[in-house]
């Protein structure tokens, strides 16, 4: 049983070290992707207060 | 006699089981209503490119594929042309006059980025998994921009996951919403402040976020640029023949086309493949964790602020417009029947619309980047 535990986690490391900089890379988009979606929003919004504070009525 | 027959020695199992799928399009498109502008010519075009020819590649299949390479292949024209009608479509009044509220929009892409991560796990490279995630963009014209784009060898899978789960908005997302909120949650009832926006606003409006999104996502220019300008048709108040039609025939006479040029890539050898019920899995994974982001967002909001958010409308930030505000307006007025949550919804769905095309720019940006294209 022991040897067993052991040999799913050496599969699970061998996995992940082969695809450890693909996964790597996917995380790094990730991570900035939504960084700058919210960055971009965050200035549209800005953008749009300031319109709505020129333009109100 | 002879003649006549030949053909039929051409036919093989794979082309039997693209015209099942083609006819289960039709049927979902025509039965169950199912986005049927989109699925109609798509599983006829599945038909058409799946009937025996004498030659791969000629008689109607040469017709498809002529289309699919004017239409797609080169410059993406079909999916650009059908957001000027999108554009001219969408009013963007409730978001303007409340325009915190597109930080939801923001947050309902997170499913894209996760998805990203979990196809690369899954052993696709970094295009394939950029196109796979842009499924949970929830935008037809979006998600085949940024496939074609990146040249994608599953475009067909990916256009019918993405236009499948778009339909499906009003069975996916009612569980997960009421999953991830409580019931005192989906009764909190939110006052619509929204006053009415300058005309000289939303004017410049489409303007403006298509100048900012340049600077940041150069990629999503054509995309935002195109959508914007069919908003901006539709706002200027001169143009509204043309505004007319850009909503209507414009928008028709492409989808037609669409439609049936995305089937160039549904022939059986490129179709029939297990990553294709990966992928149909992976759309399902992003169009939910898409949801789960937009209501967590709300949720943290809530933690901070006096003036509670029904959670609820977190998830109308996906871009399938207006099925997914719709969804959260049902759901809200189910919990209470005084609860109305349209306007709220509607703000947030059309935010969605802008950011799955900011996302899809940034994806463009980030991938092309890395893989030097």
């Amino acid at each position: 049983m022991h040897k067993f535990i052991l040999n799913i986690g050496y599969a699970i490391m061998d996995f992940f070290a082969a695809k450890g900089p693909q996964i790597g890379t996917a995380l790094e988009i990730a991570g900035v992707g939504m960084l700058g979606i919210f960055v971009v929003i965050g200035v549209i919004v800005c953008a749009v207060l300031l319109l709505n504070k020129v333009f109100s009525k | 006699m002879e003649t006549l027959l030949q053909n039929f020695g051409n036919i093989e199992l794979a082309h039997v089981i693209m015209w099942c799928i083609g006819g289960l399009l039709i049927y979902l498109a025509i039965s169950k209503e199912m986005e049927p502008t989109l699925l109609l010519p798509m599983g006829f075009g599945a038909i058409l490119m799946n009937l025996p020819v004498p030659v791969a590649g000629t008689g109607v299949q040469a017709v498809i594929n002529a289309l699919f390479d004017i239409g797609i292949d080169y410059h993406e024209l079909f999916p650009l042309l059908l957001f000027v009608g999108i554009g001219a479509m969408i009013d963007f009044g409730p978001l303007l006059s409340n325009p915190k509220l597109m930080i939801f929009g923001a947050a309902a892409q997170f499913g894209i980025f996760f998805t990203l991560f979990l196809a690369s796990l899954f052993g696709f490279d970094l295009k394939d998994a950029a196109s796979i995630a842009i499924i949970g963009a929830a935008d037809g014209p979006t998600a085949i921009f940024v496939a074609g784009q990146l040249m994608s060898d599953y475009m067909a899978a990916i256009m019918v996951a993405a236009y499948s789960y778009m339909a499906l908005v009003p069975l996916v997302q009612p569980p997960i919403i009421k999953l991830c909120t409580t019931k005192k949650e989906r009764l909190i009832k939110m006052k619509y402040t929204g006053g009415t926006v300058s005309q000289r606003t939303k004017i410049i409006f489409p303007i403006a976020v298509t100048m900012i999104v340049a600077l940041v996502a150069p990629d999503a220019v054509a995309l935002i640029g195109f959508l914007m300008f069919g908003n901006l048709i539709r706002e200027c108040g001169v143009l509204n023949s043309l505004s007319d039609t850009a909503q209507n025939s414009l928008a028709n006479l492409i989808t037609i086309f669409l439609g049936i040029t995305i089937a160039a890539r549904m022939r059986a050898e490129e179709f029939l493949r297990f990553e294709t019920l990966l992928i149909m899995g992976l759309g399902l994974v992003a169009f939910v964790v898409d949801t789960f982001g937009g209501i967590m967002v709300a949720k943290i909001i809530n933690i901070f602020s006096k003036e509670k958010i029904n959670p609820m409308i977190g998830a109308a930030g996906i871009s399938a417009f207006p099925m997914s505000a719709r969804v959260v307006h049902k759901l809200g007025l189910e919990e209470d029947s005084s609860n109305f949550l349209l306007m709220h919804s509607i703000g947030v769905n059309v935010s969605g619309q802008i950011a799955s095309v900011i996302a899809g720019g940034l994806i463009l940006a980030l991938v092309k980047g890395i893989l030097g294209l």
